[in-house]
């Protein structure tokens, strides 16, 4: 049986109020929905709360879910509503805590500095220093092996804006780099 | 064809580029991807820079581990005391501040007073909210089988102010009185009316935090 497979199957068990479903659909599902969300929103606490919201939509709406998406695309499209909403209350402190990169400054002592020259280390960084939007979206096409239209569905834009979003992402990150003494040689 | 025509089919391709790295393009695209790879090997090099930033972000995702705290029993009884409440809790700015306020260092018995009227605070933020977002509940002391809905707790005299606040909040609970003789509070379950088997998964979720939760009196 396919994950899919398992997955409508245990929306349909949610739908009728299955509470053995939902253990089984939280165990499932619960680490995969706290490193999205804490991708976007960089507090443990916050998205930890979070995480428990998006099960409990589900729990309340697993009857809408008419089966027209991937169960998980459906379940990504939850977590991403609940991240933006809390990102909005939150926007000026995540816009702070994107700005403190983690790249060499001034007050780095030698060790640190000395990690920061590791060139994984430094893309790790620059990764971070993407927006949340960015980050959000190479995630879901890296790590979350989303299609153009899955990830549409999630965020809720045009596949167009998927591709050009996904685009300035990838070079915007380029662009960090090269900030950082990384050339990659493209754009 | 035209320059501007060219440069716009050779955009198009690009930003097809991760897609085809991850193997998520329909067999037309990635045909049109291939065809142009073929001939455009400057385009072809942006292929190891994708793969290196897949890699970088299945790394950094694989990393993050789930807390201790998040565990599925906590996960179901957020649920279920949500799902039959309603309740919508104070926003994430609002539990930040009280947690900023507990990070404080303090002495033991001022933290321990702190904490209780802390909660209360968070129980009355809970109340305020429901009135502002026009939802309503039958409360603790108007209903004559929401006695059901309390327990009362010992916490660890070693668990800190702010665990316990976040604890009570990942369970949506609360303390909405004490502390009592023996230095007990009582601690409301859910804002609605229980069932015996719906009081029975909260108070285990409630002694399954055993780094915070000492005893729970039935």
């Amino acid at each position: 049986m396919t994950a899919t497979k398992d997955d409508r199957e245990l929306l349909a068990r949610l739908a009728k109020a299955d509470q053995a479903a939902l253990r089984s659909y939280i165990t499932r599902h619960q680490l995969r929905v706290f490193r999205f969300i804490i991708r976007c929103v960089k507090n443990e606490a916050v998205a930890e709360e979070l995480t428990n919201e998006v099960f409990m939509d589900v729990w309340r709406h697993a009857s809408k879910y008419e089966g027209r998406s991937q169960p998980v695309t459906w379940l990504l499209s939850i977590a991403h509503n609940r991240a933006i909403s809390s990102l909005r209350k939150r926007r000026e402190e995540a816009w702070d805590d994107d700005k403190a990169g983690s790249l060499a400054d001034e007050g780095d002592d030698p060790e640190v500095v000395a990690q920061k020259t590791d060139k994984s280390v430094q893309l790790r960084a620059c990764l971070e220093q993407l927006s949340a939007e960015h980050k959000e979206i190479i995630d879901l096409v890296y790590y979350h092996e989303m299609s153009i239209a899955e990830v549409s569905e999630v965020i809720g834009i045009p596949e167009a804006t998927v591709k050009t979003r996904m685009f300035y992402a990838r070079k915007k990150l380029s662009d960090i780099m090269k900030a950082n003494g990384i050339d990659r040689g493209w754009p | 064809m035209s320059k501007t025509n060219t440069a716009h089919q050779r955009e198009e391709i690009e930003m097809l580029l991760p897609w085809f790295v991850t193997g998520k393009l329909d067999a037309i695209d990635r045909a049109r991807v291939e065809t142009w790879l073929a001939q455009d090997p400057v385009m072809k090099r942006q292929l190891g820079l994708i793969e290196e930033d897949r890699e970088l972000s299945i790394r950094i995702n694989e990393a993050v581990n789930a807390p201790r705290t998040l565990t599925v029993e906590r996960s179901m009884a957020a649920v279920f005391s949500g799902a039959m409440t309603g309740l919508r809790r104070p926003g994430a700015g609002y539990l930040e501040r009280v947690r900023t306020f507990f990070a404080q260092p303090t002495a033991q018995g001022l933290r321990w007073a702190a904490a209780a009227a802390a909660i209360v605070i968070v129980a009355q933020g809970i109340w305020l909210s429901s009135l502002l977002t026009g939802e309503s509940y039958v409360t603790a002391s108007s209903s004559p089988s929401a006695a059901s809905a309390t327990a009362i707790v010992k916490f660890q005299d070693s668990a800190r102010a702010t665990d316990i606040v976040a604890a009570l909040q990942a369970l949506n609970m609360s303390v909405v009185d004490g502390p009592k003789p023996g230095g007990t509070f009582v601690v409301r379950l859910s804002v609605g009316q229980l069932s015996k088997a719906e009081r029975d998964v909260r108070i285990t979720a409630l002694r399954q935090v055993g780094n915070i939760v000492a005893q729970v009196l039935p």
